[in-house]
């Protein structure tokens, strides 16, 4: 493969691989491409998913690989477009010169950890000192929601969660009814919807899946496929891959470690993890943390009337 | 003056924060009023738009492609908005975009790399092509879906038979619907799946028909849709006996339904002769085809729609299905029929299923005799009606302007529609048409008439404009909404016949 | 909405491939199915018949005619694939090339006759006269070749090719390519080097005394050379080329260098020292003389898959300055023809359009065969000359995998991920979809003996695919066809 004598390849290590990567390799994949390059993270194409070659601060995601420590991928000549080789036991990119053996990985899963089931008012509760400590979360995307979820007015210009919150207001009035099929209607707005590379929308989808996955709502599968199944098209390929992997309930690591400190950590792991939570992009983390909130505390009564009673007039809007 | 200026970046992946920040930078820049840095998704144009960002954007953008939009005091501020974002992109920027077009297959030998072992194979180019695509496809082994008219009959008549060759379907030309394994093509409706399997010459009469088994709680297990002129003598039915053929031997099915417009008489002959070979109960709808014969060869005749959709659903669920509403028609037509002036004695059919037409025409022939012929039923989805235009199932503008011209015409009493909800369709068909309604309402009082719309919803609550809220919709403005087409046009005959006949005792 | 009781109309779910309205898509999606959206157009230009005809040829192993033409393509391209030339010879082309006859002289393209030629190619005609003796200057020799003294035919019909015009006397040396699998032989003169050549349309004193040389120099001290070595496998060092910076047509060093090494030690034992330096010396300065070794290898392989009755492969695409010809495998030996144009591309300084002669030579074999401009991923910088990127090169690679029936593994591309280079053009895909075939080429100067102005690229003219396509129709008696 490297007959014409070009420089040796450089050689990288998987120390942990998703299983639905995991598996994918093992199917034996033909073509891929590098989708996107950025610091900590290379995503490819491979046939119809995303697969992601991440450092270790990433951590786990469902169709993702860690490699050991913290290189900078950037900067090693692999570019956008570059075809992919992908087998059972390496991942290769023969332009750039790059090999990444994926075969001593240690297997991490994307589901959902089972957690203990909480009453309501225990989750209630949960819910309301989350909120509290997550009271200076960032103000775009659907960061207001929170400060509003606490039953603060909405900040002025946070025109994308007025806009956001009566939609979830019926969405959590057809969960509430059981019809996953109509709450995944209403959900549909969402999907590429707001700033970011991955949009808020998503990233407040995301969390409700989790919350609703980790809680075991009856609706939960019903409603992530229907979400994950149509995301196509409708935004980024890195959010379509993130959806798509939430609709069959799988989550990445960090998504993981969020709800289950909300659920069940003790006050300083919770803290600790909402300021990392909400330091994730410009406002991911927060909007992730807006829907599985919502989520963990869906049954709360009069939820759908505060999220109501947020949205704007239509002429201030924009 | 104020200037509205964008700016597509494709495949544009950069950090957030970057792009927060590039934001920022550029709302500070001297001159600019508003600006959005979002990923072109659907979701996000739209918010464009609404902001008035998003006048002579590229349509092209897609969700992988950044746009930057400025709402600028004039094009030299938007310029250099646009200009500074730009750079600052650049310089955020982590590798070379664009190292790697990719094509995307224009051809069915292209696609093959992306979609291997492919078998459906659904075609809606216009006419004239359709036929070579549709060869390619039933010689790679696929089965087609051929939407597509204006196919010349000689072409269907040999892509038949090649397929009856090889063992494969081909639905069409003119065909709108199917259902196949579950999965909706063309116009298909959202129904539940059960074992009651369709072989229909007639896409709303497919929908139609579905739909009722729906809501009869019954479900389907496939619809065949086999195109317009399958059963012409030409033709010979060839994809209706084969469809027949494939629901007699499928293990999902346990009732089969066909439906078409009459045969011709010796295509009625050959597939009434293979329902009587039939191991499975057939029902069979000719919309006004010879009910005896249909007997003679041992299947279950039906006249309109909603009896093909209960007769199966009772033979599927081996009880009585459960009511769809028998209202009191008689006494609801009196009281309707009482706001009509006594020259308003004309039905204004306004149809955008041509089957659905058909079948009003031939429930108001049954009831009115020849005097049927005074009403007039259109079907709007004709050629002539939709040359260089959308057909009305998408675009509701002919129909609207055919309602308010109804309204004028001080010979209508009852104007009679069909809503057609289901995939492709469009979004909320009666919200689309209720300004008409309301317009010809008071068009129609403002002269001292009355106006009566008597409609069916031919869809189901799973389907994407939600049956229930349609149904709301047009109860809203005023019209009557009964469960199937052929209520509808019976429960208009009653009312033109109520206003003919206090005409008459007027005299 | 999945489900039933397992059975089902479609076996293994639906797989569909939308062509046409884009708004069928979603519901397939949102019901599970696995759908492609082609970004169709119209085939064939929009022409309704032709598009029809495509059609008709399609593989179908129901069919008649479909399975023939299966069979056909799979034949002529395991004899594409499969061959292997080998340089066996270099012999003097009246001795070497079967049926050459007494007064003859071969020329690149298809067949035309003296009067329709153009410039550099009367201009290298002039020069072939002069150089085998049969007149005694410049307009005794014009005179002769219009006079019908002379038999004029194309390289191709004798197992020849010749870059721009080609034309080979008898006299000249010529290699000798065989195919070891086909037995087939080809043949194509030495390459002169660039300025004043014949190929060119010069046959002033410096160009004869070269090919002078040519017979009785260098010639035989490559043959004395070849005979110690043995013949030479040209396949292999086409596929190291074009991991070296080679495409086989416009860029050649790579190549050349390979071959002058694998021969120089065998140049130096079989000759005297002098007599090596003078070869070794030329072919240092020289470096595009593996083009017509190249192109020879090409023609071996591909007249070895020629001839197959029911194929679509396409096995000769050239020119002769006035006409583009084309032929298929299934067609036997006829030509489809259209006028050619000037290329695109750059001119060097003090030349422009106006100067340029259209397209000219039986280069373009070396596409044919799928190198060349089919491999201009290997060679990035050729695509300088049209004013485009080095993605634009890996673009034209990839554009020609959409109308080639296979990647050949023998020749490897390593900025497309060591994919085969795109081999055996399918002519239903050329007119199906559009996609011209792309030719790497020089420009030539459109009076005799200018010599090359500039260097482009050249698309195959697609009313030759129609042509070859409708030809081969009829020939099979497809229903609709002319």
């Amino acid at each position: 493969m490297w007959a014409d004598g070009a420089r040796p390849p450089r050689r990288l290590r998987a120390t942990r691989i998703g299983i639905p990567l995991y598996d994918a390799l093992a199917d034996g994949v033909s073509r891929a491409r590098v989708e996107s390059v950025h610091r900590s993270a290379i995503n490819l194409r491979i046939g119809a998913s995303l697969a992601t070659v991440a450092c270790e601060s990433v951590g786990g995601l469902p169709m993702g690989l860690q490699l050991a420590g913290e290189p900078a991928l950037d900067r090693l000549g692999v570019k956008r477009g570059m075809p992919v080789l992908v087998g059972e036991s390496e991942i290769a990119i023969p332009a750039a010169g790059l090999i990444v053996a994926a075969n001593r990985g240690v297997l991490w899963s994307p589901i959902m950890p089972d957690l203990p089931s909480l009453p309501a008012e225990l989750r209630s509760l949960r819910v309301a000192v989350a909120l509290r400590m997550a009271s200076d979360g960032p103000s775009i995307g659907l960061g207001p929601l929170l400060s509003a979820l606490a039953g603060r007015p909405l900040a002025p210009g946070s025109a994308l969660a007025a806009r956001v919150a009566p939609v979830l207001a019926d969405l959590v009035e057809s969960l509430g009814a059981g019809d996953a099929a109509l709450a995944a209607h209403e959900a549909h707005p969402l999907v590429g919807l707001g700033p970011g590379a991955t949009p808020s929308g998503d990233d407040l989808l995301v969390g409700l899946l989790a919350g609703l996955a980790a809680t075991r709502h009856p609706e939960a599968a019903a409603l992530a496929s229907r979400i994950g199944r149509r995301a196509a098209g409708r935004t980024t390929a890195l959010s379509e891959q993130f959806l798509a992997d939430a609709g069959s309930l799988r989550f990445s690591e960090r998504v993981q470690r969020t709800t289950t400190a909300v659920l069940v950590g003790g006050a300083h792991e919770l803290r600790t993890v909402i300021g990392a939570t909400l330091a994730w992009g410009a406002s991911s983390g927060a909007d992730l943390l807006a829907g599985l909130l919502v989520a963990i505390g869906i049954d709360r009564p009069g939820l759908a009337a505060t999220l109501r009673s947020l949205a704007a007039p239509a002429e201030a809007a924009a | 003056m104020n200037v509205v200026q964008q700016r597509v970046f494709r495949n544009a992946y950069r950090d957030s924060v970057e792009l927060m920040r590039i934001a920022a930078e550029i709302e500070r820049l001297p001159g600019i009023s508003r600006a959005g840095l979002v990923m072109a998704t659907p979701a996000n144009l739209a918010i464009l738009r609404e902001a008035g960002l998003a006048d002579g954007l590229d349509p092209t953008a897609g969700p992988n492609d950044m746009v930057v939009a400025v709402l600028a005091a004039e094009e030299g501020a938007a310029g250099a908005g646009l200009d500074r974002a730009a750079s600052l992109m650049r310089a955020a920027e982590a590798e070379a975009p664009g190292d790697g077009r990719r094509f995307e297959p224009t051809t069915l030998s292209e696609s093959a790399a992306d979609l291997p072992a492919a078998n459906l194979a659904l075609i809606s180019t216009p006419g004239p092509y359709a036929t070579a695509e549709a060869l390619k496809a039933l010689k790679r082994g696929m089965h087609v879906f051929l939407f597509s008219d204006n196919v010349p009959i000689e072409d269907e008549v040999e892509l038949k038979e090649m397929g009856r060759r090889k063992g494969l379907l081909v639905m069409g030309p003119d065909c709108g619907t199917a259902i196949v394994d579950g999965v909706p093509l063309g116009f298909a409706n959202a129904v539940r799946r059960g074992t009651i399997g369709l072989v229909g010459a007639s896409g709303t009469g497919l929908q139609q028909v579905t739909c009722l088994i729906d809501a009869f709680g019954a479900g389907v297990s496939q619809a065949i849709g086999v195109g317009g002129r399958d059963l012409h003598e030409e033709v010979g039915g060839a994809m209706m006996l084969a469809g027949l053929e494939r629901l007699s031997a499928d293990g999902g099915t346990t009732v089969v339904v066909l439906i078409s417009k009459p045969p011709a008489p010796s295509v009625a002959t050959k597939v009434l002769q293979a329902a009587a070979a039939s191991a499975k109960p057939v029902v069979v709808n000719f919309l006004g085809g010879d009910a005896d014969a249909i007997r003679a060869a041992g299947a279950h005749p039906a006249t309109t729609f909603e009896e093909a959709a209960l007769v199966a659903a009772r033979l599927a669920l081996g009880a009585e299905p459960p009511s769809l509403g028998d209202g009191n028609e008689e006494a609801i037509a009196v009281t309707a029929s009482a706001g009509l002036a006594a020259g308003q004695t004309r039905i204004a059919g306004l149809y955008s299923g041509g089957s659905l037409a058909s079948e009003a025409g031939v429930v108001l022939k049954g009831m009115l005799g020849s005097a049927a012929a005074e009403h007039q039923i259109l079907d709007l989805g004709d050629d002539e009606y939709t040359v260089g235009r959308p057909h009305p199932m998408i675009d509701p503008r002919l129909r609207s302007e055919k309602i308010e011209e109804a309204g004028r015409d001080p010979g209508v009493g009852v104007l009679l529609l069909d809503i057609v909800l289901g995939y492709a369709s469009h979004p909320d068909p009666a919200g689309a048409l209720v300004p008409a309604i309301e317009a010809a309402t008071i068009s129609a009082e403002t002269n001292g008439r009355g106006l009566v719309v008597v409609a069916s919803v031919c869809g189901t609550r799973a389907d994407p404009q939600g049956f229930d809220r349609q149904r709301a919709v047009l109860i809203d403005a005023g019209a009557l909404v009964v469960p199937s087409n052929a209520r509808a046009a019976r429960l208009a005959g009653l009312i033109a016949r109520q206003v003919a006949a206090r005409g008459a005792t007027a005299r | 909405m999945s489900g039933g009781n397992g059975s089902g109309l479609l076996s293994g779910g639906v797989r569909a491939v939308n062509i046409g309205l884009a708004g069928f898509v979603d519901p397939l999606v949102e019901a599970g199915a696995e759908v492609l959206n082609l970004d169709w157009r119209p085939p064939a230009h929009a022409d309704r018949e032709l598009g029809l005809l495509v059609a008709r040829l399609e593989d179908d192993p129901d069919d008649p005619i479909g399975a023939v033409v299966a069979a056909a393509n799979r034949t002529a391209l395991e004899r594409l694939l499969g061959a292997g030339p080998l340089l066996v010879d270099v012999q003097a082309a009246g001795q070497a090339i079967p049926g050459f006859g007494d007064r003859a002289l071969l020329h690149s393209g298809p067949p035309i006759d003296y009067e329709r030629m153009c410039g550099p190619m009367r201009g290298a005609i002039t020069g072939a006269i002069l150089f085998e003796g049969w007149a005694a200057n410049a307009e005794d020799a014009e005179r002769l070749a219009g006079s019908g003294q002379i038999r004029f035919d194309a390289c191709h019909h004798h197992g020849a090719v010749g870059p721009m015009a080609g034309v080979v006397s008898p006299s000249m040396p010529v290699v000798v390519v065989e195919n070891g699998p086909g037995g087939n032989r080809a043949f194509a003169t030495l390459n002169e080097g660039l300025g004043k050549v014949l190929r060119f349309g010069a046959y002033d004193e410096s160009v004869l005394a070269r090919l002078r040389w040519f017979r009785d120099g260098l010639a035989p001290a490559l043959s004395r050379a070849l005979s110690l070595v043995g013949p030479l496998d040209l396949k292999s060092i086409t596929a190291q080329a074009l991991q070296m910076g080679d495409e086989g047509h416009n860029r050649n060093v790579a190549a050349t260098s390979l071959f002058t090494r694998i021969l120089a030690p065998s140049l130096v034992r079989a000759g005297t020292s002098e007599e090596s330096a003078t070869v070794l010396d030329f072919l240092r300065g020289n470096d595009h003389f593996f083009l017509n070794l190249s192109m020879a290898a090409c023609k071996a392989s591909l007249d070895a898959a020629s001839g197959v009755e029911g194929s679509t492969l396409v096995t000769a695409m050239s020119r002769n300055g006035v006409e583009f010809g084309l032929r298929l495998s299934g067609t036997g030996q006829t030509w489809f023809t259209a006028p050619v144009g000037v290329p695109d591309g750059l001119y060097f300084p003090g030349y422009g359009p106006g100067d340029a002669n259209p397209d000219l030579g039986d280069s373009a074999i070396t596409e044919t065969a799928g190198i060349g401009g089919f491999a201009m991923a290997a060679a990035p910088a050729i695509v300088r000359f049209v004013g485009g990127s080095a993605a634009d090169a890996l673009d034209f690679t990839r554009q020609m995998y959409r109308i080639t029936m296979e990647r050949n593994p023998a020749f490897a591309l390593p900025p497309l991920g060591f994919a085969g280079t795109p081999t055996g053009i399918d002519a239903r895909r050329v007119v199906e979809s559009g996609v011209q075939p792309v030719i790497n080429t020089g420009i030539a100067h459109k009076l005799p003996g200018v010599g090359q102005i500039g260097a482009g690229i050249a698309r195959a003219p697609l009313s030759c695919f129609d042509d070859a396509l409708r030809g081969l129709a009829a020939r099979m008696k497809v229903p609709g066809a002319a």
